[in-house]
């Protein structure tokens, strides 16, 4: 096949992605020249800008609708019924995302915060797409680099500064474990191409056993875990979350889990010489390793979130403790009845919908200047923004996994693959989750109780940030509508696993 | 007759959003009127729902013939008569979730008891509930939604969503609407009901896994799990650890004796409303559960463990419960920990394990929920009239207020168990049962009715009789006070009502429940063999009952 006809074909792969990146390339282009040389841009300027992206996205969308979706090949990407699935949570929740941003950036920086966020959905998709080591790493890279631009540009003080230096040397750091992780990897197979390593470490069994391999799973599983905010390698979310925009918190929150979801999800049965996700589960040192990040992760994230007075910062810690969660489905892996990774992909996809939602809400609840920070400023939104206050409280009750929101059905579903597996491991695994549960639900209902039961000690002035307050209130009617028919999300989660 | 269901089940909910959607519209008047709209309708609807029960289910009984679902194996210890299936959340091949939703005698005689109280609670609210109104009378029907719902789900999933979703309601319902130590009370409340129900979660999830590894296709169906379990019970030992860790939900939720410091406190916390609907039907989920789930899934372990433990618990809380209620001299309290004691008399006779404790324990539930509901309505009359509860500041109120004096007096009698209303039938059939299975505690338990009569008495006689005294009022007289206004009247009037009905003519009730209290009482027959002697004699014993 001659290279130009190889490259057409791959391109006819990833349409949803290069309308994306075709917008981001515009948006950067076009940006800078509608801005006066001050840095002055007409009023109203972000208000194009969103639509633009917005506009983007339903375009992505319908290509997504339409794309083919085919097993594993020898090409640059797979787009297999997983990514149809990942494509589908990083469209649906960028476009949230993007209504969360719309009035937390001003108009002269609006070009560029759209188009990293485009840009950093596009990077969610390709890590899902690669069907290669080096793809994989650019799509891990792609969303990183985005990310350090947005969480700058909303807000240029000192907080932001500190947050964004942070993300930035740590996440770099991290990156460096990933590389380091799958060069071994490399070393072990011989090649980047993931269906090849699949290949040859399905006919060499013994590799499991062998010392590299071990240390490519623990770099690459580390490096990755900085993405999920798994404990021991969470310190920088709470800093960062309090340090930049509701709306870059928001973001934070969500889509780089689902990029290190997706990448463990890639990355660990292709080492364990797997062909497909139908029977596969960690085994060995692996399974250990993954069972204590579960663990430690839940307790830390909701022990340390008891005693936070910042919302932001106990919102880091929650999701920490939601990444422990959804480590518990990864743990539990393929094999049993109830598939622990089924139940691993509608969590996630739940927990977006409640965490943005409530993010969503604290951005609508507050205003540019004067965000919402502290647990006192929670204090008589009841009264002050009734709507905003219930609609926060259904995605409360949602995130702590009471009936009758969709988080009820996502945590009994990991509760059920992680008991029905049958070992002691899984059943302490589920014990751990419920005690969890218990002790999230403290903190979660301490904030609907100083919603709703405490006097307003701040004098709230009106702010009108519609765009949120629809993203919040789209959220909080899809966490109570997918308790009651849980039954599409649970298929397309299923199906994503069905074949590799 | 599953419309009717789906139709007080939709009421009370359909209501409550309409208040929250109208939140800021509705002011204090319109929205109890709504209310009251919302309340009284669905009460209607239940009402005709257990009426078209009667006639379509309790006269085939007398020809010998006891229809059932179409799905519903006649071996189940659970035999919903009428039923709606319809698949809600299957992941994997071993776990398929259902909305089912059924219909027994137990559970339709639950749910008229529910839209009975959120009726007279909503009464009761008129005029106490002055801030965020509507807000208030959508939390109450909320809650009156869950309450249904937990009794017609015949999904063991289902039931513990419902289960779980009356806490929230009542959460806010004590934390802003409560008294001075709302909060705390409502945390504690809160907390201790979930740490107690994710138990039983696990319990239940266990037993489903386990049981579809063996084989059964829908093992979240009650009736399906019931009968499967009957021809292949599990082994005694894991029989005992889940029926603990099932159990511990429930003895939290009764509560049952060391388990049961939360309730005193939210119940003095909570608005009268919520208090009324606390006592009368939430407690009742929990020995609800014991009777749906516990008894006819483990058998083996409440014989072997239900009995001689939580027999024992009862008996504890039975007169623990009457001496602190004896000691208290917050009237409001005093009925919390009668309460308790109540639930005891419950409790002992549902682990006696025959018909007869059973059907006692069944009709101990609606008689608790009438008599106690009516009690803490008038302690709240009371409340709104002095802004006291305590004994001490009240004396000789007969004389300002001798209607609800007589009521007084009439619902203690019913509460002590007077012969001839309600409370006597239940305790009665409760301790007989327990007197087959374990003679000591029945008699231990005896005392309790004893002490009953001296606490209540007591109260009563401190409160309304002697000489007048009344708390000093800030800026108008003890003149303005008043007697029960019609609107009062008309919240006590049906729960005195069928205080006295149920207590002449028990046999109407009995006829409901009977059927369904059978099914589950068969699963003890063998174990101990005089109980089928025991099912004849329970007959006649009805009838005595009855005179």
């Amino acid at each position: 096949m001659p290279p130009y006809q190889a490259i057409n074909q791959a391109a006819g792969l990833i349409i949803p992605e290069i309308i994306l990146l075709a917008t981001v390339c515009i948006m950067f282009l076009a940006g800078p020249f509608l801005v006066s040389e001050t840095g002055k841009a007409p009023e109203g300027l972000r208000h194009r800008w969103g639509i633009l992206s917005l506009l983007a996205l339903a375009a992505a969308m319908f290509a997504w609708m339409k794309a083919p979706i085919m097993d594993a090949g020898a090409g640059p990407f797979r787009p297999d019924e997983f990514v149809w699935f990942i494509r589908g949570i990083s469209l649906v929740f960028g476009t949230l995302l993007t209504l969360v941003l719309w009035d937390q950036i001003d108009d002269g920086h609006a070009a560029e915060a759209y188009a990293c966020l485009l840009a950093i959905l596009a990077g969610a998709n390709f890590t899902a797409l690669a069907n290669d080591l080096v793809g994989v790493f650019l799509g891990l890279e792609m969303v990183s680099i985005p990310t350090y631009i947005l969480l700058y540009l909303a807000r240029r003080d000192w907080m932001t500064n500190e947050a964004t230096i942070k993300y930035f040397l740590l996440s770099i750091f991290s990156s460096a474990f990933v590389l380091y992780g799958l060069s071994w990897v490399f070393g072990i197979a011989g090649t980047t191409n993931l269906t090849a390593i699949t290949d040859r470490i399905a006919a060499a069994p013994v590799t499991t056993d062998l010392g590299m391999f071990r240390l490519a799973m623990v770099l690459i599983i580390a490096g990755l875990s900085f993405r999920i905010t798994a404990v021991p390698f969470h310190f920088y979310a709470p800093d960062v979350f309090q340090g930049v925009t509701t709306s870059s918190a928001a973001m934070l929150s969500f889509v780089p889990k689902v990029v290190g979801f997706t990448a463990l999800l890639r990355l660990l049965p292709v080492c364990f010489g797997s062909a497909s996700f139908t029977d596969w589960m960690p085994v060995g040192s692996v399974r250990v390793v993954l069972m204590v990040l579960a663990i430690l992760t839940m307790f830390s994230g909701n022990l340390l979130a008891l005693r936070q007075t910042s919302i932001m910062r106990l919102l880091a810690y929650s999701s920490i403790a939601h990444a422990g969660y959804m480590l518990v489905g990864l743990t539990v892996g393929n094999a049993a009845a109830n598939s622990g990774v089924a139940s691993l992909l509608f969590y996630l996809s739940m927990y977006g919908i409640m965490t943005i939602g409530l993010f969503a809400l604290i951005t609508a609840a507050g205003s540019f200047a004067r965000p919402l920070r502290s647990m006192s400023d929670l204090a008589g939104l009841s009264k002050s923004h009734p709507s905003i206050a219930l609609m926060m409280a259904v995605c409360l009750i949602g995130l702590s996994g009471l009936p009758p929101t969709g988080g009820f059905l996502a945590k009994l579903n990991l509760f059920v693959a992680a008991w029905s597996e049958g070992t002691a491991d899984g059943r302490l695994l589920a014990i751990v989750l419920a005690v969890n549960a218990v002790i999230a639900a403290t903190y979660y209902l301490r904030m609907i109780a100083s919603m709703y039961f405490e006097q307003s000690t701040v004098v709230r002035g009106l702010s009108r940030q519609p765009a949120a307050w629809i993203a919040g209130c789209v959220c909080a009617v899809a966490t109570l509508a997918l308790f009651a028919v849980p039954q599409p999300l649970m298929d397309a989660a299923l199906r994503a696993l069905s074949h590799q | 007759m599953i419309a009717l269901l789906f139709i007080s089940l939709a009421i009370p909910a359909a209501t409550a959003l309409l208040l929250m959607l109208f939140r800021t519209s509705l002011n204090q008047s319109n929205a109890r009127w709504v209310a009251c709209c919302g309340s009284v309708v669905a009460m209607l609807f239940s009402g005709l729902l257990l009426l078209q029960y009667k006639t379509q289910f309790v006269r085939p009984l007398e020809a010998g013939v006891i229809p059932l679902a179409s799905s519903v194996d006649a071996a189940s210890a659970v035999q919903p008569r009428v039923e709606y299936r319809q698949p809600w959340l299957k992941t994997g091949e071993r776990m398929q979730l259902e909305m089912y939703f059924g219909l027994d005698g137990i559970s339709v005689t639950m749910i008229a008891l529910t839209t009975l109280l959120t009726f007279c609670s909503v009464l009761i609210s008129w005029e106490a509930i002055r801030d965020r109104a509507s807000e208030f009378y959508a939390a109450l029907l909320i809650l009156e939604t869950g309450l249904i719902g937990v009794f017609c789900s015949f999904d063991l999933v289902l039931f513990y969503v419902f289960f779980e979703m009356t806490l929230i309601p009542l959460f806010f319902l004590i934390a802003i609407w409560g008294g001075a130590e709302r909060r705390w009370a409502a945390i504690k409340f809160f907390l201790y009901t979930l740490a107690g129900s994710l138990v039983t979660l696990s319990g239940l999830i266990y037993v489903v896994l386990h049981v579809s590894r063996e084989g059964l296709a829908n093992p979240t169906s009650l009736p399906a799990l019931s009968a499967w379990l009957a021809l292949h019970p599990l082994p005694d030992a894991m029989q005992l650890t889940l029926f603990l860790a099932v159990a511990a939900g429930f003895l939290i939720k009764v509560p049952v004796f060391p388990f049961h410091t939360w309730l005193p406190l939210a119940h003095v916390e909570a608005p009268t409303a919520g208090s009324v609907l606390l006592a009368g039907v939430l407690l009742k989920l929990g020995s609800y559960g014991f009777l749906r789930i516990c008894l006819p899934l483990f058998p083996v372990a409440c014989v072997q463990t239900g009995l001689p433990v939580i027999g024992l618990l009862s008996v504890i809380g039975i007169i623990y419960g009457s001496l602190c209620a004896l000691a208290q001299r917050d009237i409001k309290k005093l009925v919390a920990y009668s309460s308790v004691a109540h639930l005891g008399f419950c409790m002992l006779g549902m682990f006696a394990l025959n018909v007869e404790g059973i059907t006692g324990s069944v009709l101990q539930m609606i008689n608790h929920g009438l008599s106690t509901g009516a009690l803490f309505i008038i302690v709240g009359m009371i409340y709104e009239r002095y802004h006291t509860r305590m004994m001490d500041d009240l004396s000789g109120l007969a004389t300002r207020l001798p209607m609800i004096a007589c009521s007084m007096v009439f619902i203690s009698m019913a509460s002590i168990g007077l012969p001839g209303l309600n409370g006597f039938i239940g305790e009665f059939l409760s301790l007989a049962g327990m007197f087959k299975a374990n003679a000591l505690y029945a008699a231990l338990a005896t005392t309790g009715v004893v002490l009953g009569a001296w606490y209540l008495l007591t109260a009563v006689q401190r409160v309304f009789f002697g000489t007048l005294k009344e708390p000093h009022q800030h800026g108008h007289s003890n003149d303005e006070i008043t007697d029960m206004n019609p609107r009062e009247f008309l919240a006590l009037a049906p729960l005195v009502v069928l205080c006295l009905w149920i207590g002449v003519r028990p046999a109407g009730l009995i006829d409901i429940v009977e059927p369904d209290i059978k099914a589950i009482a068969v699963l003890f027959e063998s174990v101990s063999p005089d109980e089928n002697i025991a099912a004849l004699h329970s007959d006649a014993m009805y009838q005595s009952a009855e005179r």
